[in-house]
């Protein structure tokens, strides 16, 4: 059922030409060099320490490794990361299992 | 979701959360529409962030649902700057005394210039103002508008001939023409006196020159009545080329009966109105466009009235403030309707007639005869053709060119 879904969507995100943010449920990440890190569509804030930034998405997790981090904006579903980041991963679980 | 910036304006307050994962506090937060900036973690346990005022009673919402404890630290903005300026008392006290002085004194008298005038006459001119309650010093609502005071200076000082009061913010200034009474130099010229109008002569008194006429003599217009030649006209014209008589300045006076000819219009029906002498005096406030009644609310029920306003503008330094005072005055009026008889409407006519005459005659003039030569009505007007007859002096100047 599940998968079924998946693949529908897919589908007609290939066929109408939509943004795959949009119909996929998938996080947006704007970054400006390595000091702005812009991430939409997330689906919660898990832990946010100086160093570290763990985003829960659809389907997985993002890391966001660096230091002096501030969350210069926070609204709904959209974070403003300010700092110097050094690492943007995407694992499958909380503990490491990288996509 | 649309984004909303941090604004002074609105003011915002730093928070400070505590708890294990304070970070999850703020999460909470933007899951319930509470819009979040600058998040900072300390340690472990301390997270702060910025929130708008705005959304401080969501805030203690979402605080109640969660074990973090929530500490407010600094508040920012416009609101709290309004706060903090509003419980400082003795600025906003001297504040409101400064404006309220400036507008005290935005509304005096701050100069008053005459011109055109010479010093005594100044002086005079300043007196009198002075007894209007106009000067230096003195409030601008308690006197009277520069029409009026321009009307009272007209008829106080006879000296004057024409003066124009105009204010300009806190001056008033005051343009003066003098009346200069010309005393008309005697007509020492030569000349001899002619008829100014046709008329039968009734009494003559020469005082000077050659009477050329008698009473009862018909004269037409510029014939001459005293000439300025002594003897006789014809003589005179002999003379002329030999040797010139010098003339004489003809003076005397020839009253002579003149007819004048008037016709009067005057309708039977008469619709005039007069106020009663009730009148209902009103207070406003002026703000813009409304009026803002002060004292005397209730509306006097006249059937016909007539309105009177006097409106008073307050400045504040050079500018008309918005606000203004208005006495409004409102007259009782009353329409008389008048059915006059035939009779009474030929009365009135011919002392119509007699009036109007008389404002074209000289004041010396002596009406001795009145006949109504034609008498007619027609559509409800009663149509009068009068004659008059006037004694009044008719010498009229007449100088003699002397040639080059």
């Amino acid at each position: 059922m599940r998968q079924w879904k998946d693949k529908l969507s897919r589908f007609v995100t290939k066929t109408f030409d939509l943004p795959s943010e949009v119909m996929l449920e998938l996080p947006r990440i704007t970054m400006i060099g390595s000091i702005h890190a812009y991430i939409e569509n997330h689906q919660g804030l898990i832990i946010f320490q100086s160093n570290e930034l763990l985003l829960k998405v659809h389907n997985g997790f993002i890391k966001i490794i660096g230091s002096d981090f501030v969350l210069k904006m926070m609204v709904g579903q959209e974070i403003l990361l300010e700092g110097k980041i050094t690492d943007v991963t995407f694992q499958k679980e909380i503990n490491g299992g990288k996509t | 979701m649309f984004l909303e910036k941090k604004s002074w304006l609105k003011g915002y307050v730093t928070i400070k959360v505590i708890g294990e994962y304070p970070e999850k506090f703020f999460e909470l937060c933007a899951k319930n529409g509470i819009q979040s900036w600058d998040i900072n973690k300390i340690n472990r346990t301390t997270c702060t962030g910025i929130v708008n005022v705005k959304d401080i009673p969501k805030l203690r919402k979402v605080k109640r649902k969660t074990i973090h404890k929530v500490y407010f630290r600094d508040k920012n903005g416009f609101p709290f700057f309004m706060k903090h300026t509003l419980y400082q008392k003795p600025l906003l006290i001297g504040f409101m005394i400064a404006v309220c002085f400036i507008f005290f004194l935005s509304n005096m008298v701050w100069r008053i210039d005459i011109n055109g005038l010479d010093n005594e006459l100044d002086k005079k001119v300043m007196e009198h103002l002075t007894e209007y309650g106009v000067t230096k010093g003195s409030l601008q609502w308690n006197i009277a508008s520069p029409a009026e005071i321009q009307k009272k200076l007209l008829e106080d000082i006879p000296e004057l001939l024409w003066i124009g009061v105009t204010k300009r913010g806190s001056n008033f200034h005051l343009e003066g023409v003098e009346k200069t009474l010309v005393e008309k130099p005697e007509e020492e010229e030569p000349g001899h006196l002619v008829a100014a109008k046709e008329g039968v002569i009734v009494d003559l008194y020469v005082e000077n020159g050659q009477p050329l006429v008698k009473p009862n003599d018909v004269v037409n217009k510029n014939d001459i009545l005293i000439s300025a030649y002594l003897g006789d006209q014809k003589e005179e014209d002999k003379k002329e080329e030999e040797q010139a008589p010098k003339p004489l300045v003809a003076k005397g006076e020839v009253i002579a009966k003149v007819w004048y000819r008037s016709e009067i219009e005057l309708s039977i029906d008469d619709k005039y109105e007069v106020l009663t002498g009730e009148s209902e005096k009103k207070h406003y406030l002026k703000v813009i466009d409304w009026l803002i009644p002060v004292w005397n609310f209730r509306y006097p029920d006249y059937k016909n009235s007539q309105m009177e306003v006097n409106e008073r503008s307050f400045y504040f330094l050079k500018w008309k403030l918005p606000i203004s005072y208005v006495e409004q005055t409102i007259f009782e009026k009353e329409q008389i309707e008048e059915k006059r008889s035939e009779d009474e409407a030929k009365k009135l006519a011919l002392q119509q007639a007699k009036r109007r005459l008389k404002k074209s005659i000289p004041i010396d003039a002596e009406i001795i005869d009145e006949k109504i030569l034609h008498e007619r009505v027609e559509h409800g007007k009663v149509k009068l053709t009068i004659y008059y007859t006037v004694l009044e002096d008719i010498v009229k100047r007449q100088t003699i060119n002397q040639g080059d």
